[in-house]
């Protein structure tokens, strides 16, 4: 056991993994002789070589279009989209080829990889540097989407990924990069894909006046901060970490809100459309007659993300605040 | 063999074209008068080799090996459908045929093609891949893409591109700036585009680099279709000096490597195979309902299985 930062936490289990499986190869922009852009890779290319750590061109659609070649071979790439707002060039290669391969050939085809992808704001980066685009690939038949928000989970899940027979997409919060630290074991171990872990958890007798606070990445920290602002206000929160945002693990979230009769969702992405309007749909479907409130939603805004404004655009603790006590009290 | 590959495309591109008419299939991407490019490229494959086509050369998996039967019931979306009725025709999966899988996105395949012959680089497998695509993926950026990368990291890659003249050319102006040899081939002569691409081929294995070939074809309009099927082994080659079964037709005739007897043969042989398959597909029931939900990810999740329950709890019949 040791501390870790983010960073460290997935550097090594890329390291564990790369040592256990000669298949596995990292690729992207600047991921090799310097280490990548926020050093996630670094020292990995001295280790393992031009051949299983490869700097690419700047081209998202090359990388990921080779990448899935490299799978239908038997690779298992582990792609780096310098940051996830400059996924889109490789887009349709994420959704039109790699989501779809095993189904359009009814199993005969199978691209294997983990697209490994910083996400979200508050680090100054501006509108393309700051966006969390989550939805655009859970609305994707055939995509899994994870996005941890601790050492420990971000390497035991990215070792899950990486053996996980679905192609998946692997968002960091980079805002927490650094500052998330925690003891992280070391070696191998795995933290199980669609399972949600609750970090703070209200008992029984608080049915009906407790509100379900639900979030994932840099956001989880806000929703606890809010928390022990709301407990002063003598309302308390059970905190959901999905860790997995799909397929997501409806079970965890279900039994939380049968037993608090509250929901609140927050995200960085924008309201509309966001993983929020899909969870709330999920909660109504699972849960209605339990709801004591209306869900609500704490989220970016439906605008292009901000430059100087990011931390008012961002859905930190003192939104996330009154939205809670306003479900409590509803 | 290569005289029967092109008969089996002709013909079945045609067949297909009729079906595709009469509603029997969805769509049909005719290869009539561009069967050379695409039996070349295919045929020029050593065993070990790769070969990635878009939709249009459906025909290589069929050159590998891929039997008529599977295709069509592919076309048709048959239970019998390795797809499962999942994709759109053309685009039949023949991975045990060492064939890529085709997109509906022109040009997408390209640089998975790279990739693939990438990784081979990559494992020190004596891989090689050929790349199959028309003038419609030329303008994409997944053909920049997978040039570009083919040029940076010279992976044992062929492409070869079918054009027919209705797109300005910049093929060799490309190939020089991404620092790829470059050839063009008459399109419609299957022997000059089969030494061509063996050529390439040996140069992209023996690590120097790959090289983009440019085929002129001449392609077939589909009216001609009906006829095309209608009409017997020799009179289905008269359409002109730049049909590629005449061009191959003369060249076998002059060395007296096929008579009109053989010729007869293999047209009612290849015709009779289409027909069997054609009749074993119309007869084959649809996929179960169930496969749908199949393949999404390696296992059905829960949220579909409800999707599915939702779906089969519905007692109005369609």
């Amino acid at each position: 056991m040791g501390q870790m930062n983010l960073v460290q936490a997935i550097n090594d289990a890329l390291r564990v993994e790369m040592k256990r499986d000669d298949r596995v190869v990292v690729m992207g922009e600047d991921v090799g002789r310097v280490g990548g852009v926020f050093r996630v890779t670094a020292g990995l290319w001295e280790e393992f070589g031009d051949d299983r750590v490869i700097d690419t061109p700047l081209s998202e659609g090359g990388i990921l279009g080779t990448a899935i070649g490299m799978a239908l071979y038997g690779l298992v790439p582990v792609p780096e989209i310098q940051f996830s707002d400059f996924i889109f060039p490789g887009y349709d290669q994420i959704v039109s080829e790699l989501a779809k391969m095993r189904w359009r050939s009814g199993g005969e085809y199978v691209a294997k990889m983990v697209v490994r992808t910083p996400v979200g704001g508050g680090i100054r980066g501006g509108l393309y540097h700051s966006q969390s685009p989550e939805s655009l690939f859970i609305h994707v038949a055939g995509l899994k989407v994870v996005c941890p928000s601790n050492p420990y989970d971000a390497k035991g899940l990215l070792l899950a990924s990486i053996r996980d027979p679905d192609p998946v997409l692997f968002f960091e919060p980079k805002r927490v990069y650094r500052a998330a630290r925690g003891e992280v074991p070391e070696g191998d171990y795995t933290v199980e894909l669609s399972k949600a872990k609750v970090v703070r958890e209200v008992d029984a007798s608080k049915k009906g006046s407790a509100v379900t606070v639900i979030a994932w990445g840099a956001m989880l920290y806000e929703a606890i901060a809010a928390a022990e602002k709301a407990a002063e206000q003598g309302v308390e929160c059970e905190i959901i970490d999905l860790r997995t945002l799909w397929p997501v693990d409806i079970e965890t979230i279900a039994a939380s809100v049968k037993k608090t009769g509250r929901v609140v969702v927050v995200h960085e992405a924008p309201k509309t459309c966001g993983f929020g309007a899909e969870l709330i749909a999920l909660v109504n479907e699972h849960c209605f007659v339990h709801l004591e409130a209306p869900p609500m939603r704490v989220t970016g805004f439906d605008t292009p993300f901000p430059y100087t404004l990011e931390m008012d655009y961002l859905p930190l603790a003192h939104r996330i605040l009154p939205a809670v006590v306003e479900t409590a009290r509803f | 063999m290569l005289y029967r590959h092109m008969v089996t495309l002709r013909l079945l591109s045609a067949r297909m074209v009729d079906l595709q008419r009469t509603s029997k299939v969805a769509l049909h991407t005719s290869c009539l008068g561009e069967e050379a490019v695409i039996v070349a490229a295919a045929l020029a494959a050593r065993e070990s080799d790769w070969v990635f086509p878009g939709a249009r050369e459906w025909g290589a998996a069929i050159v590998r090996g891929l039997p008529i039967e599977a295709y069509v019931h592919h076309a048709f979306g048959t239970s019998h459908d390795v797809a499962k009725g999942h994709s759109a025709p053309d685009h039949p999966p023949a991975r045990q045929y060492r064939v890529g899988p085709a997109s509906g996105v022109a040009g997408a395949h390209v640089p998975q093609a790279v990739g693939a012959a990438w990784a081979a680089k990559i494992k020190k497998d004596d891989v090689a891949t050929i790349a199959v695509f028309g003038d419609a993926a030329n303008g994409t950026g997944d053909l920049h893409n997978a040039l570009n990368f083919a040029g940076v990291f010279k992976p044992a890659c062929v492409f070869v591109c079918r054009v027919d003249g209705r797109v300005p050319r910049t093929t060799h102006d490309r190939a020089v700036a991404y620092g790829l040899a470059s050839a063009r081939v008459d399109g419609s002569d299957v022997l000059a585009v089969l030494a061509l691409v063996r050529a390439a081929l040996a140069r992209a294995t023996s690590g120097q680099g790959a090289t983009l070939i440019e085929a002129e074809t001449h392609p077939l309009t589909p009216t001609l279709a009906d006829e095309i099927w209608q009409r017997g082994g020799a009179e289905l080659l008269a359409l002109g000096d730049t049909d590629p079964l005449v061009v191959l037709r003369r060249a076998l005739e002059r060395d007296k490597l096929l008579d009109a007897a053989a010729d007869e043969a293999i047209a009612r042989d290849v015709r009779a195979a289409i027909d069997a398959a054609v009749r074993a597909a119309e007869q084959a029931a649809p996929p179960a309902r169930a496969t749908m939900f199949e393949d999404v990810y390696a296992k059905v999740p829960a949220h579909l299985e409800a999707q599915q329950a939702q779906k089969e709890s519905a007692t109005w019949a369609r």
